[in-house]
């Protein structure tokens, strides 16, 4: 009597229970076993961040309001464009960025192709499961030698490309592979090191200039420097949220924590800084764009990034003083992006504007603040050779999203001590 | 074209929560481009997408209503594209940003600082463009007059552009006055030799996924 009576409840609870599994399974792809893994796998991320957040003088770019009076360098031509040329080729081919050789000789384009690569094994943070990342590009990799004009495919499957520091190898990700081309044999090897199928070891795994791999060992497992004895920085765990930025000869790390995540409540995005001693710097909180956008010096002694707000500004870090310059403070909110340091660090060359209010236009601006000089209408993303004396720069394309043009310079003022060509 | 556009939108905005059932189940696809120069491809919530998209598409300093419009014009299109997606049409990205070949199954969303569109940017969601978001919880045009054309659906993509966020903010009243405000004003938003033209669909041979 007493079972029949709690017969309609009982069938009830069983089918809101069948219901809500299903939904759970549906709606979020992944197993329990999963999220635990996650969740512990995340604790030493958490523990640097708990840290830093303890710090309440850190930068903060939601709350910051800018100084009124703008900080614009004199205006002054600095170098003379030569020569303008378009280099891709109206092949169809999305270019999106290119990595100069050490020697400037040379350059490898990434073109993504309609390919892609499935994330097998999730690793986002656990307030992650209503934004996913699925899968990443495959993407073919094009070296371009700008004095013969000569374009050359490395592989149709590549990322991430690392020019050797003798600049007679390219290293790049293969999806979970680290490979190893050959400059003057054309030939690409396998170099035996190898991510896993993760959305951190698929996006943030990337090859140092000498051979070696930043990548975890193993889903779930820390960033480690794969090849060769860890760095004083030791194990970094982050997550597919998070952004990674190594500094040119791959002994600083920028670590922007959040800076990838969809729900800014989960955690404040923070970006610090590990050194080669160990130390841990906080640097920007709530500054998701600065970090995105930020570049290391060529002598790995400063970052730039920029800061957009109501007078948006371009700002120095220097790691060895640990002191923050303004470089420059418009007077409007215009975006500023793209920025590029000259070999000798001695200018950064930005873009100004994004085509909606204002247009867009390439800047240089002299580091020590004196001068800046509109090197040209429209353009974006310049990029400065080693050499100093191109910048290759994009434009939007008509029927593709960029098109890639190469500038030659020549300077139109005597830098002390060097002489003119 | 202009007055009929405005017409019709005039009979489309309307909310219905219950046509449509293929609305609710899926997710945004689209993809992101990466500072490496890759694609990341991502599936997220529609309201999510576009919680991380009103922000750095209209002045999140604007008034309530303002937003509240932008809100439904983003999520107008979301609805279309998700739509279309579902339903294999040929042109699941209403042939906007949709990137190269082999790939039309994703919308491009690209920062402006590298050379994109509309922008979904992680993490950028803001109080003022979430309580628009929130406020206006599953509002989207729909063409309410019946189509002489077979349809899959009555949903209604809008675009926009600076003219038509400077509309939504340049006029008095609330979300839905503003909208039409948007769209009725002087100067034709669309070019019709572009590609993600209002009316580009129209000149299709596949008379099932027009446009408009």
């Amino acid at each position: 009597m007493r079972r029949s009576r709690f017969l309609p409840v009982l069938v009830l609870l069983a089918l809101l229970l069948l219901s809500a599994g299903i939904a759970t399974v549906a709606g979020r792809q992944v197993t329990p076993f999963l999220d635990k893994q996650e969740n512990e796998a995340f604790t030493l991320r958490a523990k640097t961040i708990g840290s830093t957040l303890s710090r309440n003088d850190l930068f903060d770019c939601s709350t910051y309001v800018p100084d009124t009076h703008p900080l614009l360098p004199i205006e002054q031509q600095i170098f003379h464009v030569v020569r303008d040329i378009k280099v891709t080729p109206d092949d169809g081919k999305d270019y999106l960025g290119a990595v100069w050789s050490p020697s400037g000789d040379a350059m490898v384009f990434v073109a993504p192709t309609g390919d892609h690569r499935d994330i097998l094994n999730s690793d986002a943070l656990p307030s992650d499961e209503d934004t996913q990342l699925v899968a990443i590009s495959k993407n073919e990799l094009v070296l371009y030698f700008p004095d013969r004009n000569t374009w050359k495919q490395i592989t149709s499957d590549g990322a991430r490309p690392t020019w050797s520091t003798d600049a007679r190898s390219i290293y790049y990700m293969a999806g979970t592979d680290l490979m190893k081309f050959d400059i003057s044999t054309q030939a690409a090897t396998y170099t035996g090191l190898r991510a896993p199928n993760t959305g951190v070891g698929l996006l943030v795994s990337r090859p140092l200039s000498d051979g070696r791999l930043l990548a975890p060992r193993q889903p779930h497992a820390p960033l480690e420097v794969q090849g060769d004895e860890m760095p004083a920085w030791g194990p970094i765990e982050v997550a597919v949220s998070d952004y990674v930025l190594l500094s040119p000869q791959g002994d600083q790390i920028v670590v922007a924590y959040g800076a990838n995540t969809w729900k800014g409540q989960f955690v404040p995005a923070l970006t610090v800084i590990y050194h080669p001693n160990g130390e841990v710097t906080p640097l920007l909180k709530n500054c998701q764009a600065s970090a995105i956008e930020m570049v290391w010096s060529p002598d790995r002694n400063r970052v730039a990034y920029p800061v957009r707000a109501q007078r948006s500004e371009i700002r120095i870090y220097d790691v060895r003083s640990g002191q923050t310059q303004v470089l420059v403070r418009l007077d409007t909110p215009d975006l500023l992006s793209g920025l590029s340091w000259s070999p000798d660090s001695r200018y950064l060359a930005f873009t100004l504007g994004d085509d909606r209010v204002t247009p867009r236009s390439i800047w240089l601006v002299s580091t020590d603040g004196t001068t800046r000089q509109r090197l040209m209408a429209g353009g974006l993303l310049p990029n400065w050779s080693p050499d100093g004396e191109h910048i290759l720069y994009a434009r939007p394309g008509t029927t593709r999203l960029l098109d890639w043009y190469l500038l030659e310079l020549s300077p139109a003022i005597q830098i002390e001590g060097e002489q003119r060509k | 074209m202009l007055a009929a556009l405005g017409l019709t939108l005039l009979l489309a905005l309307m909310w219905s929560s219950t046509a449509n059932a293929l609305i609710p189940s899926y997710k945004h696809r689209h993809r992101y481009i990466n500072p490496d120069y890759t694609y990341s491809y991502y599936e997220t919530g529609k309201e999510d997408y576009i919680k991380n998209t009103l922000p750095n598409e209209w002045y999140s300093t604007w008034d309530a209503d303002t937003l509240q419009a932008g809100a439904v014009i983003i999520r107008s299109g979301v609805y279309w594209r998700v739509n279309r997606s579902v339903l294999g049409s040929p042109w699941p990205n209403n042939n906007c940003y949709k990137g190269g070949s082999g790939s039309t199954l994703y919308y491009r969303t690209v920062p402006t600082s590298r050379g994109g569109q509309e922008q979904w940017l992680p993490n950028s969601s803001q109080s003022s463009t979430n309580s628009a978001i929130d406020a206006t919880y599953g509002y989207h045009a729909e063409l309410v007059s019946p189509s002489a054309t077979p349809r899959p659906d009555n949903l209604v993509g809008l675009r926009y552009n600076p003219t038509i966020q400077n509309r939504t903010h340049n006029t008095t009243g609330d979300w839905l006055t503003r909208i039409r405000y948007a769209y009725l004003n002087q100067g034709d938003p669309y070019d019709p030799n572009h590609e993600c033209s209002q009316i580009d669909d129209q000149t299709s041979t596949n008379p099932f996924y027009p446009n408009y």
